[in-house]
């Protein structure tokens, strides 16, 4: 039970910082995105061909997702959005491509509830640039004064929600698929990583990435 | 072992199964999300694609909840072997 509920292996230490299997992993991925951006949207032609098709229809993919959720004034949106969702798919997914080498990094709250302050500071900034610094303090005391403590909450508690839904869902599959593993190694574990890093990684991306743009489309209007 | 670290691991081992009971939530509300999908599926099934992506982003922060209970639970498995050691 102690090496499946484990928390990450910490390497080494860099100074105050300790590089655990969280950091390494994020490096990794961070690299993955970096040099997959550089290699693949080299020399692109007016009439797209093979792996320019792929890419055009990734960001046709997000660009319709958002405009279809927060509407055609914010597509300005949809870096941000696809940035979050490639780098949340390959984080969900890491044990799979990474053949059990990488431990999920977003099976670890640090880096979930990080994600959720990234959004979390999204959603006040894009509040306070579309109605004013005063409408935005005015907002907290809606619909009459007694109501500070519950907006403040009510406000606190979206980043907390995301972060944890997404580190519940992952680190659970990965305490539940170390069970398995350790009862039945052969065989069953298959279709418990199919459902638990493919499809559960994948849907918990859509459900991140579509709640961080109701939230930002709900700060806005 | 101590009287105070038995209470400990007994009790949070307790907690950790009666805390998973928050499993009856969403396992209803996904239950019946999943019913009305099946209806919506049934009057309009051309509409199935979308009907199927807006119920399984139902259920899935309906689902919430109960991986909350599940942290809980993980939490308080965590402390009892802590103090077991």
């Amino acid at each position: 039970m102690d090496e499946i509920m484990r928390s990450p292996i910490v390497y080494f230490n860099l100074g105050p910082f300790e590089i655990d299997e969280t950091i390494v992993s994020l490096w990794v991925i961070s690299a993955i995105l970096i040099v997959a951006g550089i290699l693949l949207t080299r020399n692109f032609k007016w009439l797209p061909e093979g792996r320019q098709n792929a890419v055009e229809m990734l960001v046709e993919g997000v660009d319709s997702a958002v405009v279809f959720i927060m509407g055609e004034s914010r597509r300005f949106f949809t870096p941000f959005i696809g940035t979050l969702m490639l780098f949340i798919v390959l984080a969900n997914t890491a044990g799979v491509w990474s053949f059990g080498l990488l431990r999920p990094p977003t099976a670890d709250a640090n880096m979930t509830l990080g994600l959720g302050l990234i959004v979390f500071f999204t959603i006040n900034f894009y509040n306070i640039k579309s109605h004013g610094l005063w409408n935005y303090v005015k907002g907290f005391f809606q619909p009459f004064v007694l109501f500070l403590p519950m907006n403040i909450f009510g406000e606190l508690s979206k980043p907390i929600s995301l972060g944890f839904r997404l580190f519940g869902n992952i680190f659970a599959g990965l305490v539940i698929g170390g069970l398995i593993y350790q009862s039945f190694p052969f065989l069953v574990p298959i279709p418990i990583h199919i459902y638990f890093d493919l499809f559960s990684g994948v849907l918990q991306t859509a459900v991140f990435s579509m709640l961080t743009m109701v939230f930002i489309s709900m700060a806005m209007d | 072992m101590e009287w105070n670290a038995f209470a400990v691991a007994a009790f949070g081992l307790l907690g950790a199964g009666i805390g998973m009971i928050a499993g009856f939530g969403p396992g209803i509300g996904q239950g019946y999300a999943a019913g009305k999908g099946a209806e919506a599926v049934g009057r309009q099934p051309e509409a199935q694609p979308k009907i199927m992506l807006t119920m399984i982003l139902g259920q899935a922060v309906a689902e919430t909840t109960g991986i909350y209970s599940l942290i809980i639970a993980f939490a308080l498995i965590g402390l009892a072997r802590s103090v077991i050691g």
